[in-house]
């Protein structure tokens, strides 16, 4: 009986693809059916193109360096710059962008690094950034451009410089990759 | 995440994109004959239109990005599009040198590059702004096996499928975060999509095209007496009734599950345990 029932459990797989004739023989395949061969090359064609449309046509106050992009394609260093008429206005800033092999269905790790990161009240002192979609509201028909518009904007919403008021205790004990950190989006304001 | 949104919202407009460079095109075909639709086309006529589709993409992104912004951004992204549709209309009318001078001087956001290219490059970029009106919103390559949502984004169908496994509880267009489903995307099949590949034999498989099956035959024929006679034996115990046995009549039977299908793995595993138990029973009646 036991032997039936092992037996049943190894055809279900089979029979799930309903109307699917026999497929035919596929090397390498994942674990959810996919060529791993395919995949692995299509995240780095796209960071690819979205490398040539971001040095082509920049967003407003936004340059890559494509000397760290050059050594790593995985690691972006993005400079941004804090708009005219806002509270970051002359600020120079820089985004670390890191992008795992299940990008764009996977978002990429975005944090600001360097000397001065911006104090706003969704920036955590250890460069980590609270925005919604970095994590649950991500979508792969977001870019590195979007992200970028994105946290400019909530920069530019800003309307008083200060920190997040569980900065200290949020530093000393969160995990160094924010993706870890369970963020509650509670505020729409900035 | 306001900004985010905006910035997704505002893509549908990309449909309209394509009617640009067609008003043009038409405009040049005059002269070069009929092949309007031949991608290696190197005249120096088409470059005036040829560089109209890039532009007004990037007219598109200026002013998808600046819903995000407030103030001059918004402004400078309204005086571009009007620029540049303005120059597009010129186009046709002018000649091809000087139209290529108007738009590439009207528009604001034109690089300074641009004008300085060869035809070559033209060619290039004319291919590629014709191509990104077809890409999938997920890979940015031109969608294979493609598949439109029912609010109108474009995928390919293994980026989407991949994407509703992602997050398999709460499946939304990545583009306008709409509700999208495996039975509400339609497929696109290209004219020449039946030369190549069947798509379905692919993984994951694309969902086909609605078209319902007939009803199946019923799958088992009776015992002669047409099909709505049985007879069936059995030994109750006694909370469920005393006899199981039973005589109907004018009830056909369920049809049986159709081959391959994970019903009729069930129902032959289930027939084959009630069989093995059947002979227990009759073994154990027999010897006890």
């Amino acid at each position: 009986m036991l032997k039936l029932f092992k037996k049943s459990k190894d055809k279900i797989p089979k029979s799930e693809i309903i109307n699917e004739p026999k497929e035919p023989q596929k090397p390498a395949v994942s674990k959810c059916g996919k060529p791993l061969l395919l995949d692995n090359s299509r995240w780095e064609r796209r960071l690819h193109k979205e490398l040539m449309s971001l040095i082509k046509e920049p967003p407003p106050g936004v340059t890559v360096d494509t000397e760290s992009v050059q050594q790593n394609l995985s690691e972006w260093k993005i400079n941004i710059k804090g708009f005219e008429g806002t509270l970051y206005e002359g600020e120079d800033f820089q985004l670390l962008f890191k992008f795992n092999n299940k990008y764009p269905f996977d978002s990429p790790e975005v944090t600001f690094i360097g000397s001065n990161i911006p104090v706003h009240p969704h920036v955590y002192s250890n460069g980590h950034i609270c925005l919604s979609i970095l994590t649950e509201d991500w979508s792969p028909a977001l870019s590195v451009q979007s992200v970028c518009l994105s946290i400019a904007s909530m920069l530019s919403s800003c309307r008083e410089k200060k920190r997040p008021p569980d900065n200290t205790l949020y530093v000393k004990t969160c995990n160094k990759n924010p993706k870890k950190t369970k963020w509650w989006y509670h505020d729409d304001s900035v | 995440m306001e900004a985010a949104t905006a910035t997704l919202v505002s893509e549908p407009q990309l449909a309209t994109a394509p009617e640009l460079p067609s008003t043009s095109s038409n405009a040049g075909s005059n002269e070069n004959g009929s092949d309007n639709n031949a991608m290696e086309r190197v005249d120096t006529d088409n470059i005036g239109w040829a560089k109209s589709p890039t532009e007004s993409t990037s007219e598109l992104r200026h002013r998808s990005t600046s819903y995000s912004f407030t103030g001059s951004a918004l402004a400078s992204g309204n005086i571009a599009d009007l620029n540049g549709t303005a120059a597009n209309e010129v186009n046709p009318s002018s000649s091809s040198s000087s139209s290529t001078k108007t738009t590439a001087g009207a528009s604001a956001s034109a690089s300074a590059s641009a004008t300085t290219t060869g035809s070559n490059s033209n060619d290039n970029e004319k291919e590629q702004s014709e191509e990104s009106l077809y890409e999938c919103n997920i890979c940015l390559d031109t969608a294979k096996d493609a598949v439109v949502s029912m609010c109108g984004h474009l995928f390919c169908w293994p980026c989407l499928h991949q994407w509703l496994q992602t997050r398999p509880n709460r499946k939304l267009c990545p583009v306008c975060k709409a509700a999208v489903d495996k039975d509400k995307v339609i497929p696109l099949y290209g004219r020449n999509s039946t030369r190549q590949e069947d798509p379905r034999n692919k993984v994951p498989p694309r969902p086909a095209g609605q078209r319902s099956e007939p009803e199946p035959a019923p799958g088992f024929p009776g015992f002669g007496f047409g099909d709505s006679f049985h007879v069936s034996f059995g030994i109750g115990a006694f909370p469920f009734g005393f006899f199981t046995s039973s005589l109907n009549f004018g009830e056909p039977r369920p049809a049986a599950a159709n081959r391959g299908t994970t019903q009729y793995d069930d129902e032959q595993t289930l027939s084959r345990l009630f069989l093995y138990l059947a002979f227990l029973c009759i073994g154990w009646l027999l010897f006890a």
